[in-house]
């Protein structure tokens, strides 16, 4: 699984915000109190792929899902 | 001219306002190798989390074979982790007389949103943990976790006592130590293997968690 890219990430379920993915993964998440956590425009997945995957392993709800 | 912290400094160290009296000989602490070597690892263990972590590792006898034996510990732990959780955040804190007053909001209910993050934060803690992987990031985020309990950014209000660490820690590690017990009854070697890495991995944190809320000399 490491070393392969990351295609598209997406979000599914219920979101607690904590904000967690945004630590996990700065380049790719942002996050507003209000919305939760959004993917930055204009983002090559490619590039963050180890995070992205941190990001989603942390996530308390499995709220962020990702396609390889 | 005084501030909060300041006053809060003074009463944590009152040797700071005591006279200072000069004892009319020079100290010879830095002529001695010995004493100049250990001031050497002082120095060197107060800024570099590596040193420092390599340090305490050889001082508590932590070795590659007890993380084997947190990496053992996986199966049993991630398996059970949410019921863990659960336990520590859900039964455990938010009925703790002392421990419960930082998870209400200002009403004195319990603050379940906020309860939930913690849990999720903690949860987090526990999974990087059982990574076994004690990089200068891992290091640095056990640091930073610390760091953020206290007015390390400016916040002066922000301070959760020592004491209410140890408590969570100390309350953690026995409670993870009696599930382990049950858990592995009928293979004590294992569950010696097991707690003694554990014992060792918390006495760990607890030191680099709380680097930010002393000075390096304390």
């Amino acid at each position: 699984m490491v070393g392969r890219m990351i295609k598209g990430i997406c979000f599914e379920g219920n979101c607690i915000r904590c904000s967690m993915c945004v630590e996990e993964s700065p380049g790719v998440f942002d996050f507003t109190a209000e919305a939760g956590p959004h993917v930055k425009d204009g983002i090559d997945t490619a590039l963050y792929a180890e995070s992205i995957r941190r990001a989603a392993y942390i996530c308390p709800t499995q709220y962020i899902k990702y396609r390889l | 001219m005084s501030s909060v912290m300041a006053n809060a400094y003074m009463k944590m160290f009152p040797m700071e306002g005591e006279k200072k009296v000069s004892a009319g000989k020079r100290n010879p602490v830095l002529d001695v190798p010995e004493f100049n070597k250990a001031w050497n690892l002082h120095r060197d263990t107060s800024v570099d989390i590596m040193k420092r972590f390599e340090y305490m590792s050889q001082c508590l006898n932590f070795t590659d074979k007890d993380t084997a034996a947190i990496g053992e510990s996986k199966e049993i732990l991630a398996a059970n982790l949410e019921a863990v959780l659960d336990h520590i955040y859900w039964e455990k804190l938010v009925n703790d007389p002392w421990l419960s007053k930082w998870f209400r909001d200002e009403t004195g209910k319990i603050a379940k949103e906020y309860v939930t993050i913690r849990r999720a934060r903690q949860r987090r803690f526990l999974l990087k943990i059982l990574e076994c992987k004690w990089d200068e990031e891992f290091w640095n985020f056990v640091r930073w976790v610390g760091a953020v309990h206290v007015p390390t950014f400016g916040f002066e209000d922000l301070y959760v006592p020592v004491r209410l660490n140890l408590a969570l820690w100390g309350y953690i590690h026995q409670y993870l130590f009696n599930f382990l017990a049950e858990e592995l009854k009928n293979d004590p070697e294992k569950l010696r293997r097991i707690t003694t890495a554990w014992t060792k991995l918390f006495w760990l944190i607890i030191d680099i968690y709380h680097i930010d809320y002393f000075a390096p000399w304390m």
